[in-house]
């Protein structure tokens, strides 16, 4: 089985005005598959939509998916002195990062705000790569080092370029691409690999709460040739590119910097206590002083999971949606992402609410750009809490 | 994820929409207008597209026209050594900064690449602010002050400016705020109100032409505000318009991101080296820019003129730039320039082909080569009498 090929490619002048913003390694390629609209991630153009929500979310659940994240800009830290820095950025304990592992981590400001929220892999004993969400926190390690002149430290842009392949099926692709052996591969782990001769490093991540790999693209000179690859090798797992499934996300309780959280925002607002380890010394990471004030304080608004009644929505919101106590006309709080889940048969979503509404049960009504609706907490994940899904 | 109503309506808009990325106080007043694309830019939508870019550059020329660049998010830096900390970070010396009076500035990194070129305005005594082209300058300037051991808070305040560009400008800024705000002087700022909406004014834009930059301060009153400049404009025909692309490149302004990147320092750009200012003070990079002034640069980015059609839309990518049909440089940007009747552009080429007459040929998206040769910056009033006027 073959994917259909659109015939029409993507007319670039409706979005794209002068060079400023680049294009991804495997431009060519998505272009003969049919993106219907792209958006601009870390300064280059993101195809986020090849089909419906609802199509692109069921090739998720049963099949396999391709998406192309090079917006994920890599930013690597090096040099024998590598660690020391690569901590300093994030309050999350790397010395249980082993080489060959990956983790989910935050970079934090001093005063514990996240300037980012990416998946670092450890290529060596002092080699990390933080695959960025859309903010250029390679500004911020480089502006940081000045202040450490005699670290031995290389912080880079690495010309590397993400590509996700989720889905159940994806572990039949990447075996049928890289041999049995792949199919060790742990959860957050990563491992070098060749593809009919193309370098590439593939993890076992994604941001879908699916079983699913991300494909490191080495020689970037190489991106189409992977992209049609994979198209060719994952036909009988009925492949399909597609953009972000919002929808699977939300379900799995994944944030979007920018949208969910920012660096108004600190770890303990928005459950990722867990990237927090408030052992580290003070001047191992810059933020861990602040942060371990913080939880010792405790927080004063939260982001919670939400269930918004009546019909579903269209589709993703497309702006915050202003949160206000369901008795009272008090504004409170803004609903960040939201979107009508098939599987569940209702609408979820993220709101910030203070504290004291933020318990389970609690209502608020929420001005939607569908109508007013009323939102209910409910526990986060909405799917899947123990993640036995993208482990299995 | 779902495209925007209007935009889904129109017939040139297939830019997403998402929560993602921040509207502008005025976003529904230029979608009213009838922009129809829309760009990101520092995690914001700007307006990319009203109407013929032709018909919009004669109106800058011409008459006066509005331009809503609230996606120049501004930095502000605030605290009792905030003047110590802004000198710091840009090459040009600011201890001849006095209240009230902006510069462009280059913020530059430990090796002398350019991290952003903002617009900085020295609102208050100790409140800097920076009005950023396409990059988060913020995470820089934050990322030095962990450890500057200075007192300083760096914030994006809710602040939005708008460009009321052309001859007429003059007209509509008096006739809305008065003699003095429209009488500021090339680079000066004033603060102010209109029906009580606050607002800091600046003589400057991103066009070559006389111009303001009017910066709201309370984004609930973005509509208002954008209402009254239309109502005082109508009489010069003012009207909404997208970047100018055509007219900025005449005047040599640049286009971070597209133009130049942290690879790049300000001697390699024509026109840049002067805001690498001799001083006293120490400042993040002055020793490798001092190392590169006394060195000397291997390229350099300068003008280029290519013959032929005019081109229809600036270039959507960079392309190759060949001398004797040796690949030796890349093409950044290439516009008609309706009043000089050239295509003009910019092109990085080796030091020693950088003069300007230098023939070139530039292999054109369709692969077909354009016979080009380099030129000086700016291509017209190398001495800003235009927008100083």
């Amino acid at each position: 089985m073959t994917v259909e090929r659109r015939a029409q490619p993507f007319d670039m002048s409706l979005v794209q005005r002068g060079a400023r913003n680049r294009r991804t390694p495997y431009y060519e390629a998505t272009q003969r598959y049919g993106p219907e609209g792209f958006t601009v991630y870390n300064h280059m153009y993101f195809p986020i939509r090849f089909d419906t929500f609802e199509a692109e979310f069921e090739a998720l659940l049963n099949d396999v998916t391709i998406w192309d994240v090079s917006v994920e800009r890599c930013l690597e830290v090096s040099g024998s002195d590598g660690f020391r820095f690569a901590q300093l950025l994030t309050p999350r304990d790397l010395s249980k990062c082993a080489v060959g592992q990956a983790k989910y981590v935050v970079i934090c400001d001093r005063d514990g705000g996240i300037l980012n929220d990416p998946v670092l892999t450890r290529m060596d004993e002092n080699t990390f790569w933080f695959a960025l969400a859309s903010s250029d926190a390679l500004f911020f390690a480089r502006g940081l080092r000045n202040a450490y002149p005699d670290l031995d430290v290389t912080i880079r842009e690495a010309d590397v370029a993400p590509l996700q392949v989720q889905g159940p099926k994806s572990k039949d692709l990447v075996r049928d691409l890289v041999g049995d052996g792949i199919l060790d591969l742990k959860y957050y782990w990563w491992r070098r690999a060749e593809i009919r001769g193309i370098p590439v490093v593939i993890t076992r991540t994604g941001w879908t709460s699916e079983v699913g790999y991300e494909i490191y693209l080495l020689d970037t000179s190489r991106g189409n040739e992977l992209y049609e690859t994979l198209m060719e090798v994952g036909a009988p797992y009925r492949v399909k590119p597609t953009g972000p499934s919002d929808i699977r996300r939300i379900e799995g309780g994944i944030l979007n910097w920018g949208a969910d959280m920012t660096y108004e925002n600190n770890p303990f607002e928005v459950g990722l206590d867990r990237l927090v380890d408030v052992g580290l010394a003070d001047d191992a990471s810059i933020s861990i002083a602040a942060l371990r004030a913080i939880k010792d304080r405790g927080v004063t608004r939260k982001l919670v999971g939400v269930e918004l009644d009546g019909d579903p929505f269209p589709g993703l919101n497309n702006v915050k949606w202003p949160a206000y106590r369901s008795d009272g006309g008090d504004h409170v709080g803004k609903v960040t992402s939201a979107i009508y889940s098939p599987r569940l048969g209702r609408n979820i979503g993220y709101c910030w609410l203070p504290v004291e509404l933020a318990g389970e049960g609690s209502r608020v009504r929420v001005d939607s750009e569908w109508g007013t609706r009323t939102g209910t907490v409910v526990p986060m994940p909405f799917v899947d809490p123990e993640k036995r899904i993208p482990v299995g | 994820m779902g495209a925007l109503e209007t935009a889904e309506r129109s017939t040139s808009s297939t830019l997403y929409f998402g929560p993602w990325y921040r509207k502008s106080p005025f976003f529904e007043k230029t979608l009213a207008a009838g922009c129809s694309a829309y760009d990101i830019y520092n995690h914001m939508y700007l307006p990319g597209y009203f109407g013929d870019p032709i018909e919009e550059y004669w109106a800058l020329l011409n008459e006066v026209t509005l331009w809503d660049v609230s996606v120049e998010r501004i930095v502000e830096i605030t605290g009792p050594d905030s003047s110590a900390f802004i000198n710091t970070l840009t090459c040009r010396d600011l201890t001849k900064c006095a209240v009230g009076q902006g510069k462009y500035v280059l913020i530059t990194a430990d090796d002398g690449g350019i991290i952003n070129d903002p617009v900085l305005l020295r609102v208050e005594e100790n409140r800097w602010w920076l009005a950023l082209a396409d990059s988060d300058a913020g995470l820089w300037a934050r990322g030095v002050a962990v450890h500057s051991g200075l007192d300083v808070t760096v914030r994006e305040p809710d602040v939005f400016p708008v460009q009321v560009q052309g001859p007429k400008s003059k007209d509509v800024i008096r006739s809305l705020f008065g003699d003095a705000v429209a009488d500021l002087r090339y680079y000066w700022t004033a603060q102010t109100e209109l029906d009580g909406i606050p607002v800091v004014i600046s003589r400057t834009g991103w066009t070559g032409e006389v111009g303001y930059e009017v910066y709201l301060r309370d984004p609930t009153r973005g509509g208002e505000l954008w209402d009254r400049i239309m109502e005082a404009g109508a009489p010069h025909n003012i009207r909404p318009i997208a970047p100018c692309e055509a007219r900025r490149i005449e005047a040599g302004i640049f286009n971070y991101g597209s133009d130049m990147t942290i690879a790049n320092n300000p001697f390699e750009i024509m026109g840049l080296e002067r805001l690498v200012e001799e001083q006293d003070a120490d400042y993040i990079g002055k020793a490798a820019l001092e190392e590169i002034r006394r060195r000397g640069v291997s390229r350099k980015l300068v003008g280029i003129e290519v013959g032929g059609e005019p081109l229809p839309f600036e270039l959507h990518e960079k392309r190759p730039a060949l001398h004797d049909g040796q690949a030796v440089g890349t093409l950044t940007d290439l516009i008609w320039s309706p009043r000089l009747e050239r295509n003009i552009g910019y092109v990085w080429l080796p030091i020693d082909l950088s003069g300007p007459g230098t023939a070139l040929e530039v292999v054109a998206p369709d692969g077909s080569r354009w016979p080009a040769q380099s030129a000086a910056i700016p291509f017209l009033d190398p001495r800003k009498d235009i927008p100083k006027g």
